[in-house]
């Protein structure tokens, strides 16, 4: 598989106009993978790029694996919130950027969007953008890392991510998940739960839930990213249509998945 | 023909002061919805012969509208009907979507809502509307976009980078009558509230329930919840619960076409497209009702102050309170200019030789919320704070918050003019920070006070000054640029809430690189936002925004 090291490289590819999917580090399944498109590694893009314990941040290649990445922050008693032990998924193994384009929700915890700050991406263009900072907070420019997230690969290739950490002794323990509702940061969900969160195939098949599937009567599903998400109209279709033709308008970019 | 109409523009641009327009009309047609003007007593004359001249010239079958008052002339080329005189046309035309008494015209109201509370940069609105409805907002922004008449969304008017100043003119739809909270479930932990909102009623409506809305801007009492979307607002306890964009679970918006879209809903969903919205100062269209997310009051809170002699000692505790391992829900700084001002309108006691004052704040769950107070307040006292002093009661923490957040409005007592900055740097750089916007201050012969969000990094120095020393509002500008500077040095932001608007568009340059600019502005056109929707903000479309740049500094004078 091509695991592009450079930016030049992955621009190089890019303007190729040859279609692609982008695979991440291989690591993972690649259950919405469908098309026969080459696909390509983030492999290249490892690394942890910029780390400030004492400021709550990490900024990282796309390629690396959370392991590393979870590893490396325990040592000074943080974390990613949302990545909890409990087998979730199986994302040891997994990469950042697989991570955040895949932007599964996560019972309980919010999505990987809250704890996204900065993004650099590489648009079908060619282009390198720039989103978001190394800090907890800013509001300089459109939320782009935040759109990116749940985006699959579809819009771009995200190069770097800068993620906000949270003191792991502030996590509460697995045994109150019940109770973390009622807590503090966690109410970032809603409440009851009453309707489930899942993943659902293009088709509207369901991959995965974290519970007994009930859909609710006003047709709303929960999965991840944009397309798969929420009550579809014709608007927002129309609206992330536009999103692509400005982001990908050659249509490089594969329908993605990135483990 | 062309020449002949230059030579006019020139002569007019002398006599009336103002921005001379591009020569070649074919040209002006395409790129300008509106322009504005300081005239002479002809100058209306002037600019109804011009436009007969572009009617039999170019071909152009445009409206010509004029908004004649004491001092100034206002021109807005339209594409659709004849020449007509702006004020009673364009007051009628709204009248006719709307009702009459949501439409306001007049000197005093173009005044009034030539600026927010960024009043450096100032240009005054052709009419203001008051719509009640989504729908109401939608006949106003499709008249608009039929007539090509630029428009600026407006909440409470409490913005602080020029977010709703009416840049090119034309019409401020105004949020103040969707005051109404639509629907709500407690057990789902959602709120349907028209955009128009204060921030503050949100959580005293659901406050007997046992939740609130977590974001609290120190404007909360009267910003609005469409201006919080519009500039995805903090505010103090947004260090633990997140900014506004991690509790909007949807809006219903009017695009710049009249459209009404709804993004997201009472569970969620779009988040990609409610990530471009949220936060994009009203460029995308104009928000008229949300879905917010409601947070459950927790079941015990610890306040606590803790006083330092030195204001490096306070802002080394942050640092230490960041890494401690415990995640306040809130971590203020005020430093000693501040709390003189606060002492002297709320009350605030604290011992003398006081430099720096930290308020901290924990919640949670029974017992864990004091006990992680007092793991900080431990952290304190190994950093030398002189006092510490725990609210005992909930009376003595409003009594405290209610210092921290009207503290901007106290700083009125030591100068006539305030003005507040924003930037963001990583707060293990706050000690060195602090001593930066001291040192920049003190250069440029200026006060400053801080009030911040330390446990960001979130800094607000606020200078303080006469504005009618001479040089004064010049080294005010120069000292902003230069703490700017020195938050990007620490690989910082420009801004950690206040938002670009028009005040920091050309430090966004600083930040991103020209290629990444591009495509930030491009995200307009994911949502089809034409350029009359809020002109000249965040990342400029308009043609002519550079030009009307020159007014809006000298409308302020």
């Amino acid at each position: 598989m091509i695991a592009p090291r450079t930016l030049d490289e992955w621009r190089d590819l890019v303007l190729t106009g040859e279609r692609f999917g982008i695979r991440g580090a291989g690591t993972g399944e690649s259950w919405l993978a469908e098309s026969d498109s080459p696909k390509v590694s983030t492999s290249g893009l490892s690394g942890v790029l910029e780390y400030r314990p004492d400021d709550l941040i990490a900024r990282v290649g796309a390629g690396l694996e959370l392991s590393e990445l979870l590893e490396t922050v325990a040592r000074d008693g943080l974390c990613l919130p949302i990545l909890r032990d409990r087998g979730w998924l199986g994302y040891p193994g997994r990469t950042v950027g697989g991570l955040v384009g895949l932007g599964l929700p996560h019972f309980g915890q919010g999505s990987v969007r809250d704890w996204v700050v900065g993004m650099r991406f590489m648009s079908g263009n060619g282009e390198i953008i720039d989103s978001g900072a190394n800090v907890v907070k800013s509001v300089a420019g459109f939320d782009l890392h935040r759109m990116m997230v749940g985006s699959r690969g579809e819009l771009g290739v995200i190069l770097e991510v800068a993620l906000r950490l949270y003191p792991l002794k502030m996590m509460p323990s697995g045994e109150n998940l019940p109770v973390i509702a009622d807590g503090c940061w966690v109410n970032r969900v809603p409440q009851s739960f009453k309707y489930p969160e899942g993943v659902r195939s293009p088709n509207g098949e369901w991959l995965w839930s974290d519970k007994q599937i009930t859909l609710p009567p006003s047709g709303w599903s929960i999965g991840p990213g944009g397309q798969f998400m929420g009550v579809k109209n014709e608007s927002t279709e129309r609206f992330r249509g536009n999103l692509k033709n400005i982001l990908d308008p050659k249509g490089v970019f594969d329908k993605g998945w990135i483990a | 023909m062309i020449s002949a109409i230059g030579e006019e523009e020139e002569e007019l641009g002398e006599r009336g002061n103002g921005i001379a327009f591009e020569k070649d009309f074919s040209d002006r047609l395409t790129k300008f919805t509106g322009a504005g003007f300081t005239g002479g007593e002809n100058f209306v004359t002037i600019f109804k012969e011009l436009c007969s001249e572009m009617r039999d010239e170019c071909g152009f079958t445009g409206s010509f509208w004029t908004f004649e008052g004491d001092e100034h002339a206002l021109m807005l080329l339209g594409y659709n009907g004849g020449v007509v005189d702006a004020t009673s046309q364009l007051e009628n035309s709204l009248a006719e979507l709307v009702g009459r008494e949501s439409v306001l015209t007049g000197d005093a109201v173009r005044r009034v809502y030539s600026s927010d509370a960024y009043t450096v940069e100032k240009f005054p609105p052709l009419a203001v509307v008051l719509p009640k409805t989504t729908e109401d907002v939608a006949k106003i922004i499709r008249w608009c976009a039929e007539n090509k008449v630029p428009f600026t969304p407006r909440g409470a008017g409490t913005g602080l980078s020029g977010g709703a100043m009416p840049a090119l003119g034309g019409v401020v739809v105004s949020t103040k009558k969707l005051t109404q909270i639509l629907d709500y479930s407690f057990e789902d932990g959602w709120l349907l509230t028209q955009s128009g909102v204060a921030n503050l009623k949100i959580s005293q409506f659901t406050q007997p329930f046992g939740y609130h809305f977590a974001p609290d801007p120190s404007s909360q009492s009267v910003s609005t919840i469409g201006g919080n979307i519009a500039m995805n607002s903090g505010g103090p306890h947004t260090l633990k619960y997140g900014v506004t964009a991690q509790h909007v679970l949807g809006v219903r918006m009017v695009c710049s076409s009249g459209e009404i879209v709804t993004i997201g809903g009472p569970c969620g969903g779009d988040e990609d497209l409610l990530s471009l919205v949220v936060g994009s100062e009203g460029t995308l269209g104009l928000v008229t009702e949300a879905w917010v997310r409601l947070t459950s009051n927790p079941a015990e809170v610890g306040t606590a102050t803790l006083c330092f002699a030195s204001v490096g000692e306070a802002s080394q505790c942050v640092g230490a309170m960041v890494r401690s391992g415990v995640m306040p829900a809130a971590l203020e700084m005020m430093d000693h200019f501040v709390l003189s001002a606060v002492r002297a309108s709320f009350d605030l006691e604290y011992p003398d030789g006081t430099a720096a004052m930290l308020l901290v704040e924990t919640d949670g769950a029974v017992g864990v919320a004091l006990e992680e107070l007092e793991l900080l307040l431990e952290i304190g006292r190994q950093h030398g704070a002189i006092e510490v002093r725990v609210a005992a009661n909930p009376f003595e923490r409003l009594k405290l918050w209610t210092a921290r957040k009207k503290g901007v409005g106290a700083l009125g007592r030591l100068a006539p003019t305030v003005v507040t900055h924003d930037g963001v740097i990583p707060p293990s750089k706050l000690p060195e920070m602090l001593d930066a916007v001291y040192a920049i201050a003190s250069n440029e012969g200026l006060g400053v006070a801080n009030i911040f969000h330390a446990g960001d990094g979130n800094l607000h120095p606020i200078f303080y000054f006469d504005e009618r020393a001479e040089g004064a509002i010049e080294a005010v500008v120069r000292a902003g640029e230069q703490i700017i500077e020195k938050c990007l040095e620490f690989g910082g932001s420009v801004t950690g809430e206040h938002g670009i608007g028009v005040e920091k568009v050309d430090l966004l340059t600083r930040m991103f690189s020209a290629e990444s600019l591009r495509v930030h502005g491009q995200m307009r056109g994911v949502f089809e936002a034409g350029e009359g929707c809020n002109p000249c903000k965040m990342i400029p479309n308009a043609k002519g925004c550079i030009e009307h740049k020159m007014r809006w500094r000298g409308a302020a004078t």
